[in-house]
C-alpha cells in the first residue's frame, strides 16, 4: 500500500490519472443532475437544427436539434458503466482461469492455456461484434460480450503469478498441514494475485470503454441510450463529416481519449508500484 | 538445422489444438446463441412449418449436435463454408474476393505504423528522459487511447473535406467501376500490371488516409517496444565498442544497435496482426472500404448464418496462420527462442 501512494506521489502521470478519472466519476454521478438540457428534446426552430457551439447550446446541437454538451455528459454514466462492469467480469473470468491453470498446472493448465491462446488469435472486436449482434444490442449485452473477450490478459497474468507463489514456504506449509486445493486458492493465492488483478482492471476498463466505442461505432451499440460511441455513430450516420460539423463528433471523442488515457496512467502507476522490475524508472508509462 | 525442423514440428503441433479449440467455439457460439438461424433466415413470420422442416433438413440443422459439429469440421478441412443465404455465392468465394482489400489495407497500416513508431522510438531512446523522449512518449499514449474510427473521422474532415487534398472514401474513383477490371484486386498491384499511371495515383490518393489512420492506431504499440528494445541495445557492449572504435553516432545507432533492436520489434508486429485486423474492421467501415469488416456486418444484420460462421472461421485461420509464421521465421533469425 506504502508503494503505491509513494508511485502516485511522485509520478505526474499517476496524478493527472487519477485528477482526470475523478473528474469523469463525478460527472458519470451528478451529470444527469447538472446538463442543461434533456438530451433527447429536440428543438423546434430550424435554426437550432445542427447549429454550431453557442452560447445557448455550448456544444451545438445534432442533426435533431438535440443538445450536444447533454448528450455527452449523459454519456458518461452510461460509457462509464459499461467499462467498468465490463473490465469487472474481465477479471473476474481471467482470474478464475489463471489461477485454476496456474495451481494445477498439467493438463488443466494446457487446456486453459490455449483457450487463452485461441482467443488472443482473435480479434476482440470481431468475437465482440458477433456477439452482441446475435443476442441483441442491450446494454448487458454489450457489457457482457466486452467482458467476455477481454479475460486473456488476466488469466495470463494471474497464472503466472500464482506459478511463483504456489511454491513459497507459506503454501507448502498449508499444503503439508492438509489444506486443500481451493483452501489453498482462496487464502493464500487469491490475497497475493489481487492487486495485480486490480492493476490489471483499470488496464482492462480502458480497453472496455475503447471497445464500446468501437461497438457502437458500428452500429451495435443500444439504441436507448447515449454513450459517447453512440453519439459518434450519429455523427457518422448523419455525414457531420461531409458537412463540416465538427461539434458533433468531436467532444464525445476527446472524452474518450481522456478516460483511457486516465485509467492507462493510473495502470501503469499501479504496475510499477507492483511490479519492481519497473521500478527504476525505465518504463514509466 | 535438426533444432529448426524440431521446432517447426513442435509449433505447427501447438497450432493444432489451437485452431481446434477457436473452431469448437465458434459452433457451439453460434449454436447456443438465441434466435433460430433458420426461421431468421425465412425471414421469421408467415412462414409454413413444411418449409422450415425442409430447410433445416437441407442445412443439416435436424441432425443431432455431434453429427452438426462433424459435418462442420469436416467442411472447414475443406474450407468449403457453404453458401451465402444473402448473396447466393459461396462464402469462400465471398472472402476471397475481399480478402485483397482487407489485406492491401493492413499492409500499408504496418508500413505506416513501422514509418512512425519504429522512427519516433529511436528518437526517444537516443534522447531518453530528454524533453523529445518525454514529448514522443506522450505521443505514443495518446495513439493508444485515440479510438481509431474517431481519429479516421477527423483525418477525413481536415485533409479529404476541408482542405479536399485527398478522395473521402472506396478504393477508386467511381469512375473507374467500368473500365477497370482487377486482376489481383490489390489495386495497387493491379495498377502496376497494368501500366496506368492515372489509375496508380488514383488508387494511392484513396491508400493514404485510412492507412494512415490504421498506422497511427499502432504506432504507439511499436514506438514503445522500440524505444524498449534500442535502450537495452544502447547499454550492449558490442555498441559501446562500436563508440569506441570511433564509428560515426549514426553508423552506431542506426547499422549497430537498430538492426539488433529490430527482432524482437518484427516478431511483435506479426503478433499484433489480430489487433491489426481488429482496427481494419473499423476503418473499412469510415472509409467505406470494401473489405472483410462490410462482408461480415452485412452477413450479421441479414443474420446470414454460413457467411458469419466462415468469415469469423477464416479470420482465425488467417492469424494464426501469419502467427505460425512470424514464430517460425524468429526461430530462425533468432535461436534463442528455440530452447
Amino acid at each position: 500500500m506504502a508503494e503505491i501512494r509513494e508511485a502516485f506521489r511522485t509520478s505526474p502521470f499517476g496524478k493527472a490519472g487519477l485528477v482526470i478519472v475523478g473528474i469523469f466519476l463525478l460527472l458519470a454521478v451528478v451529470g444527469p443532475y447538472i446538463a442543461p438540457y434533456n438530451p433527447w428534446q429536440t428543438a423546434d426552430e430550424i435554426e437550432d437544427i445542427l447549429a454550431p457551439p453557442s452560447w445557448k447550446h455550448l456544444l451545438g446541437t445534432d442533426e435533431l436539434g438535440r443538445d450536444i454538451l447533454s448528450q455527452v455528459i449523459h454519456g458518461t454514466r452510461i460509457t462509464l458503466i459499461i467499462g467498468l462492469s465490463a473490465a469487472a467480469i474481465a477479471v473476474v473470468v481471467g482470474t478464475v482461469v489463471g489461477v485454476t491453470a496456474g495451481y494445477f498446472g498439467g493438463a488443466p493448465d494446457a487446456v486453459l492455456m490455449r483457450v487463452t491462446d485461441s482467443f488472443l488469435s482473435m480479434p476482440f472486436i470481431v468475437l465482440a461484434i458477433v456477439i452482441v449482434s446475435l443476442m441483441g444490442r442491450s446494454l448487458g449485452n454489450i457489457i457482457l460480450a466486452i467482458g467476455l473477450v477481454q479475460w486473456t490478459q488476466a488469466a495470463r497474468i494471474t497464472r503466472s503469478q500464482t506459478l511463483s507463489i504456489k511454491e513459497r514456504v507459506f503454501v507448502l506449509r498449508a499444503r503439508a498441514l492438509g489444506a486443500g486445493p481451493f483452501y489453498i486458492m482462496r487464502r493464500h493465492i487469491l490475497p497475493n494475485v489481487l492487486p495485480l488483478v486490480f492493476a490489471n482492471m483499470t488496464l482492462v476498463t480502458s480497453l472496455a470503454i475503447l471497445s464500446e466505442a468501437f461497438l457502437s461505432f458500428l452500429g451495435l451499440g443500444d439504441p436507448t441510450k447515449f454513450s459517447w460511441g453512440i453519439i459518434i455513430r450519429y455523427a457518422f450516420e448523419t455525414g457531420a463529416v461531409s458537412i463540416g460539423a465538427w461539434w458533433y463528433f468531436l467532444p464525445a471523442g476527446i472524452c474518450i481519449m481522456l478516460v483511457v488515457l486516465g485509467f492507462s496512467f493510473i495502470s501503469n502507476t499501479l504496475d510499477e508500484a507492483l511490479n519492481p522490475k519497473l521500478r527504476r524508472g525505465q518504463v514509466v508509462v | 538445422m535438426g533444432g529448426i525442423g524440431k521446432y517447426i514440428v513442435q509449433r505447427v503441433l501447438l497450432t493444432i489444438p489451437m485452431l481446434f479449440i477457436l473452431l469448437t467455439a465458434v459452433f457451439l457460439m453460434l449454436r447456443l446463441m438465441p434466435g433460430d438461424p433458420v426461421l431468421a433466415m425465412l425471414g421469421g413470420r408467415n412462414v409454413s412449418p413444411q418449409l422450415i422442416e425442409e430447410r433445416r433438413k437441407e442445412w443439416g440443422l435436424d441432425k443431432p449436435l455431434h453429427i452438426q459439429y462433424w459435418n462442420y469440421l469436416k467442411q472447414v478441412a475443406r474450407l468449403d463454408f457453404g453458401r451465402s443465404s444473402r448473396t447466393g455465392k459461396p462464402v469462400i468465394q465471398e472472402l476471397f474476393t475481399r480478402l485483397p482489400a482487407t489485406l492491401e489495407l493492413a499492409i500499408w497500416g504496418i508500413f505506416f505504423a513501422a514509418l512512425f513508431g519504429i522512427t519516433t522510438g529511436i528518437w526517444a531512446a537516443v534522447r531518453a528522459d530528454k524533453t523529445a523522449d518525454h514529448v514522443i512518449r506522450v505521443f505514443h499514449i495518446g495513439s493508444f487511447a485515440i479510438p481509431i474510427f474517431w481519429l479516421g473521422l477527423m483525418l477525413q474532415m481536415i485533409f479529404a473535406v476541408q482542405l479536399d487534398w485527398l478522395p473521402v472514401a472506396k478504393r477508386v474513383t467511381g469512375i473507374y467501376a467500368y473500365t477497370f477490371h482487377p486482376i489481383t484486386r490489390f489495386y495497387l498491384l493491379d495498377a502496376i500490371i497494368l501500366r496506368d499511371g492515372k489509375l496508380l495515383l488514383d488508387v494511392l490518393k484513396h491508400l493514404i488516409l485510412p492507412a494512415v489512420t490504421l498506422g497511427i492506431a499502432l504506432t504507439g504499440f511499436l514506438g514503445r517496444m522500440t524505444r524498449a528494445a534500442m535502450l537495452e541495445v544502447l547499454d550492449a557492449d558490442y555498441v559501446t565498442t562500436a563508440r569506441s572504435k570511433g564509428l560515426k553516432e549514426r553508423v552506431v545507432i542506426l547499422k549497430h544497435a537498430l538492426r539488433n533492436a529490430l527482432i524482437p520489434i518484427v516478431t511483435v508486429m506479426g503478433l499484433q496482426f489480430a489487433i491489426l485486423m481488429g482496427g481494419a474492421v473499423l476503418t473499412e467501415t469510415v472509409f467505406s472500404w470494401p473489405g472483410m469488416a462490410g462482408f461480415l456486418v452485412r452477413s450479421l444484420d441479414a443474420r446470414d448464418w454460413n457467411a458469419i460462421q466462415g468469415t469469423i472461421v477464416f479470420i482465425g485461420i488467417f492469424i494464426a496462420t501469419i502467427n505460425l509464421i512470424v514464430d517460425i521465421f524468429y526461430s530462425i533469425i533468432d535461436p534463442r527462442v528455440r530452447y
